[in-house]
């Protein structure tokens, strides 16, 4: 990595340093597959609730190991903005075309696919597995095509692709992380300056 | 006109020392970072990242304020409003050498 590129990555891990933290996604993305291939909406809330509860330890494993930084708000108002007024309803409309009027592929694949790609591009790109795993489920949306699940199988077997993103995004986040923050040369912190 | 590579001459050399820049670009992207977060980014030692602080600190670039999270010790280092202006500049300045240099001649 050459000095422009590496100062580059500097600056998107800090403005992004929370979307780096991958393994606080990956319970999230367990909960999500329990829940889609366990579609009993009592396992489900109760596996979000223990999810949540991981993550914010996951959470706090991060700050202690990696440090923390304050975001600049003005930074993110254009993402945040986008993301509540185009990129969350579009997935809404796409799940509720796929429930109410069950067509023959998976509209939501390509649009999901499509929110990965935004969320890649907003948090500091780097990153370049969210390109496979935005084209993976847009093909998702495609496969009730060929008869592999379709009906409300084919919802189901959506919503563990996603959990399974969340997992393998996760992980491959994290090990970026790990890659690009070298570990502690001396003990401690602070208090040295 | 000089030919860029003489301006390069002309850069902020507290500013444009690679370890420097590198915190400097870290805390121009955020409102402030701890110690520990600064030190892992950069790969520098605790001794060498402590050097550079104090030095940007001195020109009033960083401010540095130590003090706990519960009972854990912890120093938040961030730019000032004029550790930010220079930072900014010293990119403006560096693509403008870079745009200089791609469109440079050699004189025959």
């Amino acid at each position: 990595m050459n000095d422009a590129a590496r100062l580059r990555t500097i600056e998107n891990v800090t403005a992004n340093f929370f979307f780096w933290q991958g393994l606080r996604w990956v319970p999230l993305g367990i909960a999500l597959m329990t829940a889609a291939l366990r579609p009993r909406i009592e396992v489900g809330l109760l596996v979000l609730i223990a999810a949540m509860f991981v993550s914010m330890r996951v959470g706090k494993y991060y700050s202690r190991a990696y440090g923390r930084v304050r975001t600049i708000t003005a930074r993110t108002e254009r993402r945040e903005r986008w993301k509540w007024s185009f990129v969350y309803p579009m997935m809404m409309v796409s799940l509720a075309v796929d429930l109410l009027w069950k067509p023959p592929v998976v509209v939501s694949g390509p649009v999901w696919a499509a929110a990965i790609l935004l969320y890649w591009n907003s948090t500091g790109r780097g990153r370049l597995h969210y390109l496979f795993i935005a084209a993976i489920v847009a093909a998702t949306g495609a496969l009730p095509l060929a008869g592999i699940p379709n009906g409300k199988n084919a919802i189901n077997f959506f919503f563990a692709v996603i959990g399974a993103v969340y997992v393998i995004g996760g992980l491959l986040d994290h090990f970026e992380l790990t890659r690009i923050m070298r570990p502690v040369m001396e003990d401690g912190d602070a208090g040295t300056v | 006109m000089p030919a860029p590579f003489e301006e390069i001459a002309d850069l902020d050399r507290l500013v444009h020392e690679p370890a420097r820049l590198s915190i400097l670009t870290a805390l121009s992207a955020c409102r402030n970072a701890d110690f520990l977060f600064l030190q892992r980014l950069t790969g520098l030692t605790k001794g060498n990242l402590s050097a550079h602080l104090s030095k940007l600190e001195e020109a009033e670039l960083v401010s540095i304020d130590k003090g706990y999270a519960g009972k854990v010790p912890t120093t938040q280092i961030a730019l000032t409003r004029s550790g930010r202006a220079a930072i900014d500049r010293h990119w403006k300045r560096l693509e403008k050498l870079r745009s200089a240099a791609l469109e440079w001649q050699p004189e025959s």
